[in-house]
């Protein structure tokens, strides 16, 4: 009897060991969440960044990343929101997010003063809140808070304009005298007129997104923009008419690029490293490239330069960066059906990466490591600047995962560490100087308005691309600008805009 | 009476039955991989959301069908389309043929192999880079076309923005790219000739041209006709990747295909359901072609795909 | 053609021919040289140093030549597996192809199979209509084959095209080989092994080379069904290395780069297996042997 009960105790604990372990197991077992976002090699997004294993330690959680291939994230993303296999963090682009907004959990109520400190010091702004929120005004998912504005610029050769002993333009009239003058100088000292004074890469869809901006400063944007609280469209203003017969006039007299439509890249390269283009416009640290790519032009001297003020005064570029870069890759969404513990870990660490602490670890990395504090500057260190591997400095720093994806919130500090003075010195202009136009936002559409917005634009928007080039170049004359108008019109143009005025409306409110 | 026909229908297909466990494997393959997925088509007549999945979707029947149909653009898309496969086979097609009875024609085997091999490089080398060669051969300023027009006394031309030269252009790349990769399927054709038949011409005198009219286009008519009526499958397609390397705005009027308009509509987002209902109208047509052709073909030749 | 061959040893030979086939030649010759050029300017460019290739100054060979771009490539740390992978993938791929397709091409040529025509409708209709991207996507996520090799070889494991192309083939085949062959006592495999192949082999190698090339270019259905960077082939790898050397668009700060050497090289690197294929095969393009001697 006495060994029968024994037993029966012996056999009870037994029985219940792993029950307990099970319990002390459970109570000290992180949360896991997945994270689904864009991937390539020159910007890492996979398990074992630096920066992710620093997150999973500080933070308690265990992350495992999902990478997306950044050359077909589009198609990825579909077949992610229709495999029913759903990570809990899926970091994407803003509009297509909001396609499938009931994806995302709300977080109006959960991104707040106490439980999100961090968040909260941006998002309280409902200037920031609705650019992250959907149709119905409900905060569907984190974006990427920029550090810089001044993301495109125009840029020319100084040691042309020195070299014709020419003065600087200043507004668009005095650009065009300019143009004319390299066309007729020979700066490039070869005996033909083979300079191109305005020269881009193709660009944007319609491969006129580079040449297009000039139009910013009659005070128009190409396409949607708002004026006084209504929404307009820039490609049927009378403004959009004055400012295609300047950029005609300098087409029709070979000083603005002949072949715009096709000068890909490698062709605008060319013609630079051919010394051939005097004047650019692109993304800021062109001005770097260019000149690296010019190395054996003697005497080379590019600049940045503000943008030709148009016949208001207007001197300014619309197409820069947002405040929240919604139409990037970084937006965070946090999945609706992921258990609560879950949202909570996803929330826990998009606030910490909106935290100081947070920031300097993706924005710099590790002190001592990555970076040093130098006279109260960050300086990075010789592992980033002077690569063992021979990887660039940018590239060394994606590589541990610093300034990829999760780095939500940007500092200006490291954007400025990677360019050239002169870079930097335009950027602060024309940040400074008012020469950052009025981006238009990203809004939310509901079903019917995005309905009648899929139905009509594509027409009307390949119409308008036809025919502006067509303008510009000459093919078609300018006085057939109103017929085009109303063929606009026709396709049914005042419905989308009534489409974006009402999305615009509640944007606004 | 039926009972017997059916008795015999039963007998033969007993008779072939290895012949019916030597296709089950295929069966299967299109069971599982083709026709199953082609459920899916139903998203045509659907709004379809990925998140929502195919049954939640809501059902609109032809919205897109109509939406389609009623663009402004229809008549210029379908025109184009057409058109660009039209030259694909009025040219690139035959010349394919042709290739391959030129090399057919060289006695020096290793000369004959050499250039095989070189004329279907071509197709490796990737389409955006023949692309950019051909845009950069037609530059106005540095083209080798150009230059030459211009050294010939003639006025340049910046042919990638003339809507009338899309056409030509784009099917000379592409022959430049595939005819000798297309001519491969013909030579492996020619060599399954009977070669007696070439003997017994050449003994009744015929000369080379002779022997080509009379067994060499012959021998490989079925699969020039094999070939033709599946490339009439597809008539209303056209690459859009290929395509887009080579549109730009000054063209789109000649080089805007259906493709490269969904595919712009598409990307405003995720418009599945345009992008498949507008596919299904170009697969019923594409159908419908085949069916003609293969008609056509059972009636005045020996040849057909069913 | 060794009939051409033993008559212009014997006989004579017309001077017409003569003219033709000079003619012939110096076309094909230049035919030849404007196919090749592209080919030419690639692997030049691919050897070149970048602002060479940037100004223009590549025209047929190299400029201040360097391997380095090579050297980027080859150091990929994934590139040699993707090249095991492609290999595997295309030799496991081609050989289900193979099989596939001629079960299905000899029994859908056959008259004796019932239903044939059916059958034959069935496999072309596929060829127009297809579920799409993510129905099919769909269907290989049911069967739980993704991430998995079969992902990769079984969506494609039958081309229509192909495989009528491949009947038409087997159509040529005289009956009366198939007839004697049965009357010999083979049954349909029998028949398909013992006659049918031997004798189509200029069709079996192309065909053959078709799918094999088809697996070595692919690069789609990875992406769509792989997400483990150690399955990946090696079209993915490749275009990883060009996108690395590219310029991230919203370039805020200024990079390094060798993308137009890159680009080129990676082509080369992919197209070099590619110079081997058509020699190897075209010595399968003879008549095949005629098994006895019937009389048609």
């Amino acid at each position: 009897m006495k060994h029968l009960s024994r037993l029966l105790a012996l056999l009870l604990a037994v029985a219940l060991l792993p029950l307990t372990f099970m319990a002390a197991a459970s109570a000290e077992e992180p949360v896991t969440i997945t994270i689904w976002g864009s991937d390539r090699e020159n910007m890492p997004f996979r398990n074992g960044l630096m920066t992710i294993e620093i997150l999973k330690e500080k933070l308690g959680i265990n992350i495992e990343i999902i990478s997306a291939p950044t050359e077909n994230l589009a198609e990825k993303f579909g077949l992610l929101m229709a495999s029913g296999d759903y990570p809990t963090i899926v970091q994407y682009k803003a509009k297509d997010l909001l396609l499938y907004k009931d994806a995302w959990t709300p977080l109006n109520e959960l991104v707040n003063e106490t439980d999100t400190p961090n968040l909260w010091k941006v998002y309280s702004d409902p200037e920031i809140r609705r650019k992250v929120s959907d149709a119905d005004g409900v905060m569907r998912f984190i974006g990427q808070r920029t550090a810089i504005t001044a993301g495109k610029l125009y840029f020319w050769r100084q040691d042309w304009l020195d070299k014709l002993g020419l003065e600087t333009p200043k507004t668009t009239e005095d650009l065009y005298n300019v143009f004319k003058a390299i066309k007729e100088g020979d700066p490039n000292g070869n005996g033909e007129a083979d300079e191109i004074p305005f020269s881009v890469r193709t660009n944007g869809s319609n491969n006129r997104g580079n040449v297009i901006p000039f139009i910013h400063n009659w005070g128009i944007a190409e396409t949607f923009f708002a004026e006084d609280g209504q929404v307009k469209f820039g490609a049927t203003d009378p403004r959009m008419k004055e400012a295609l017969t300047w950029l005609n006039r300098c087409y029709a007299d070979g000083l603005l690029d002949q072949e715009y439509l096709t000068r890909d890249k490698t062709a605008w390269y060319s013609a630079w490293a051919n010394d051939q283009v005097f004047m650019s416009y692109d993304w800021s640290a062109y001005i770097d490239n260019v000149a690296n790519q010019c190395k054996e032009s003697e005497g080379i001297n590019i600049v940045g330069a503000v943008p030709p003020e148009g016949p208001t005064g207007i001197s300014e570029t619309r197409d820069q960066l947002q405040p929240i870069t919604v139409d990037e890759d970084w937006n965070a969404g946090i999945f609706v059906g992921a258990s609560e513990e879950q949202k909570k870990a996803a929330l826990k660490l998009l606030d910490y990466v909106y935290s100081e602490e947070g920031m300097i670890l993706m924005n710099f990395g590790v002190e001592g490591e990555h970076f040093n504090i130098v006279d109260g500057d960050y300086k990075y260190s010789d592992l980033i600047m002077n690569n063992p591997d021979g990887l660039s400095p940018q590239d060394a720093l994606r590589s541990f995962g610093i300034q990829s994806m999760l780095t939500l919130l940007q500092d200006a500090r490291y954007e400025r560490a990677f360019v050239s003075d002169e870079v930097n010195r335009i950027r602060d202009i024309y940040e400074q100087e008012g020469h950052i136009g009025d981006a238009f936002p990203t809004l939310a559409f509901t079903n019917d308005e995005q309905s009648v917005i899929n139905e009509k634009y594509t027409e009307i928007e390949t119409y308008m691309n036809e025919m502006v080039d067509k303008f510009i170049m000459g093919v078609e004359p300018l006085d057939k600008f109103d017929e085009y108008v109303a063929q606009i019109e026709n396709m049914g143009l005042a419905d989308v805009l009534a489409a974006y005025q009402a999305a615009y409306d509640r944007y606004m409110k | 009476m039926h009972r017997s026909r059916g008795a015999l229908l039963w007998r033969r297909i007993w008779a072939a039955k290895y012949l019916y466990l030597m296709f089950l494997p295929v069966l299967l393959y299109y069971v599982i991989f083709r026709y199953a997925p082609m459920l899916g088509l139903s998203i045509a007549f659907k709004d379809y959301n990925a998140f929502l999945g195919f049954d939640k979707s809501p059902w609109v029947g032809f919205k897109y069908f109509n939406q389609f149909f009623n663009s402004i653009y229809l008549w210029r898309l379908v025109r184009n389309t057409l058109l660009i496969n039209l030259y694909d086979l009025v040219f690139n097609f035959p010349a394919a043929i042709i290739l391959a009875l030129m090399l057919n024609e060289v006695q020096n085997r290793r000369f004959k192999k050499v250039t095989q091999t070189i004329t279907y490089l071509p197709y490796f080398v990737s389409s955006v880079v023949i692309a950019s060669m051909v845009v950069q051969f037609l530059s106005p300023s540095s083209g080798i076309v150009n230059n030459l027009i211009a050294a010939a006394g003639g006025e340049r031309q910046y042919f990638m923005t003339q809507p009338g030269a899309f056409r030509t252009i784009y099917t000379l790349m592409n022959l430049w790219k595939s005819i000798g990769w297309n001519s491969i399927i013909f030579l492996a054709a020619i060599s399954g000739i009977n070669g007696e038949l070439y003997e017994a011409c050449m003994v009744d005198g015929g000369g080379y041209l002779r022997r080509m009219w009379h067994i060499t286009l012959p021998g490989i008519a079925g699969t020039i006709v094999v070939l033709l009526i599946m490339r009439l499958g597809h008539v209303m397609d056209a690459g859009y990747e290929t395509i887009m390397l080579l549109q730009n705005n000054a063209n789109l009027e000649t080089s805007d295909v259906i493709g490269t308009y969904v595919y712009r509509r598409g990307l405003k987002g995720g418009e599945y359901s345009y992008a498949t209902a507008v596919g299904m109208f170009q697969s019923v047509i594409g159908f419908a072609m085949v069916i003609f052709a293969n008609w056509l073909s059972r009636r005045y030749s020996e040849t057909s795909l069913w | 053609m060794e009939m051409t061959k033993r008559r212009s040893g014997g006989i004579r030979v017309a001077p017409s021919r003569r003219v033709f086939q000079v003619f012939n030649v110096i076309l094909l010759l230049l035919i030849s040289f404007a196919m090749l050029y592209p080919v030419v300017y690639v692997t030049a460019a691919s050897f070149s140093e970048e602002t060479a290739i940037l100004r223009g100054d590549v025209v047929f060979i190299p400029v201040k030549a360097h391997v380095r771009a090579y050297q980027k490539v080859f150091n990929y740390p994934l590139l040699w597996k993707s090249y095991g992978n492609t290999l595997i993938y295309t030799f496991v791929g081609t050989a289900i192809n193979l099989v596939l397709t001629v079960f299905g091409a000899w029994s859908l040529s056959r008259k004796k199979m019932v239903g044939r025509r059916f059958f034959t409708l069935m496999c072309t209709f596929t060829m127009f209509f297809n579920g799409g991207m993510i129905p099919t996507f769909l269907v290989i996520k049911e069967l739980k084959l993704l991430n998995t090799i079969w992902a990769i070889v079984l969506p494609g494991a039958v081309s229509t095209y192909n495989m009528i192309l491949m009947r038409t083939f087997f159509l040529q085949i005289p009956q009366s080989l198939v007839e004697a062959a049965e009357l010999d006592g083979c049954r349909d495999f029998g028949v398909l092994f013992r006659i049918v192949l031997p004798l189509s082999l200029a069709s079996l190698m192309t065909i053959g080379m078709f799918y094999a090339v088809a697996h070595w270019n692919s690069y789609f259905t990875a992406v769509l069904y792989l997400s483990k960077p150690e399955l990946y082939p090696l079209q993915i790898i490749l275009r990883q290395v060009v996108l690395l050397n590219e310029i991230v668009e919203n370039a805020t700060s200024t990079e390094e780069v060798m993308a137009e050497g890159i680009k080129y090289a990676t082509i080369v690197v992919a197209m070099l297996p590619m110079l081997c294929i058509y020699p190897f095969v075209q010595r399968y393009f003879v008549k095949g042997v005629m098994v006895g001697s019937v009389k048609e």
